[in-house]
């Protein structure tokens, strides 16, 4: 199982947590974001990957498909774990972002690559 | 030309031999006659074989990733040779007298295979003439299908057979969820130089006699049969 962390950031610096191996899916098995800043903060957890060519596309464009966001009070640890997460997986890199750029507030993913 | 155990396969007991799971050394292929008499199949038409040595496994994984309602062609051969874009895979012998036994390991997602040799001949059809499997259509997609659980990743029980140059096998991945997925194959390539069986042998008086062994192949060996076998009933 492997863990990646990251402070939140503005969506014009979002950050890569985690590139996804070529013939692997990433699963996330847990999701913590503790947001000690003063403020709420909406994160947003994305994937980003460009498909292969396919019936009548044979170049087509890179795609980031936004697969989960959650908003977090000050001062509050969120948890996600288990039903919360089904069927979530990520196919290319997961890149998280925030409504603002807080290093007060950090994004735990725990996942295992299938 | 193919061969697939069921999927209670999965749950083989302890008599399953290795030869029963991937072609071994000494193991018996026959081809059918059917295949034709000419620079690509004339070396082993009708004829039985044996393998000559230890198998020697490739693993050869691809991924596709391809939105929901949509597919992807793969060509096993070596017609296309890679850099140029949608390059065949090259899963091909490059000589007579090597069989490659590739066994089609299905990682789990949304989606599915059709099976095709050559391209645009579906495998998988019925003997009805008016119901065939159809990739573009939404009822008869799914006609013959395969789905990872029918040869899982981590138990192939679907095999493919090919020699040197033969038509192309293609398979349509078809992503069938609700978003896009990432289709993983795992191809084992169990590569096979294979030596002649003669159907008959010097006997004990100087005449020829027929060789029992050879009988033995044909009647246990694997069959491989030529692609127009599988169509028509």
């Amino acid at each position: 199982m492997g863990t990646a962390q990251a402070a939140a950031v503005a969506v014009g610096a979002i950050a890569t947590m985690v590139t996804v191996p070529l013939h692997k899916r990433l699963i996330p098995s847990s999701i913590a974001i503790d947001n000690q800043g003063l403020v709420p903060h909406t994160i947003y957890l994305r994937d980003d990957f460009t498909p292969d060519a396919y019936d009548g596309v044979a170049s087509p464009g890179a795609q980031t498909i936004v697969k989960g966001q959650w908003t977090v009070a000050s001062g509050i640890t969120a948890l996600l774990e288990g039903d919360d997460l089904k069927g979530l997986s990520f196919l290319g890199a997961l890149k998280e972002y925030a409504d603002s750029a807080d290093a007060s507030c950090v994004i735990t993913v725990n996942y295992e690559f299938e | 030309m193919i061969t697939q155990a069921p999927k209670t396969f999965h749950h083989a007991s302890v008599d399953v031999k290795p030869s029963d799971l991937l072609l071994q050394k000494g193991s018996w292929v026959n081809f059918s006659p059917a295949w034709p008499q000419d620079n690509i199949s004339g070396w082993c038409s009708g004829r039985a074989f044996e393998v000559s040595q230890d198998p020697i496994v490739t693993n050869y994984p691809i991924s596709r990733i391809i939105p929901t309602g949509h597919y992807a062609l793969i060509d096993l051969s070596n017609q296309v040779p890679p850099p140029t874009a949608n390059y065949s895979l090259q899963m091909y012998p490059a000589q007579i007298g090597v069989v490659y036994q590739i066994s089609i390991g299905m990682k789990k997602g949304d989606y599915f295979v059709q099976l095709y040799i050559p391209r645009n001949v579906y495998v998988y059809n019925v003997g009805s003439s008016a119901i065939f499997p159809d990739i573009s259509d939404s009822t008869f997609k799914y006609l013959g299908a395969k789905y990872p659980d029918d040869s899982p990743d981590t138990s192939p029980t679907w095999n493919l057979y090919a020699i040197n140059q033969m038509v192309a096998f293609v398979m349509a991945i078809y992503v069938d969820g609700p978003d896009f997925d990432k289709a993983t194959i795992n191809f084992q390539i169990n590569k096979c130089p294979v030596t002649e069986i003669p159907q008959r042998v010097p006997g004990a008086s100087g005449g020829m006699i027929a060789n029992p062994v050879y009988t033995q192949a044909v009647k246990q060996g694997t069959f491989i049969q030529y692609q127009t076998e599988m169509q028509g009933f």
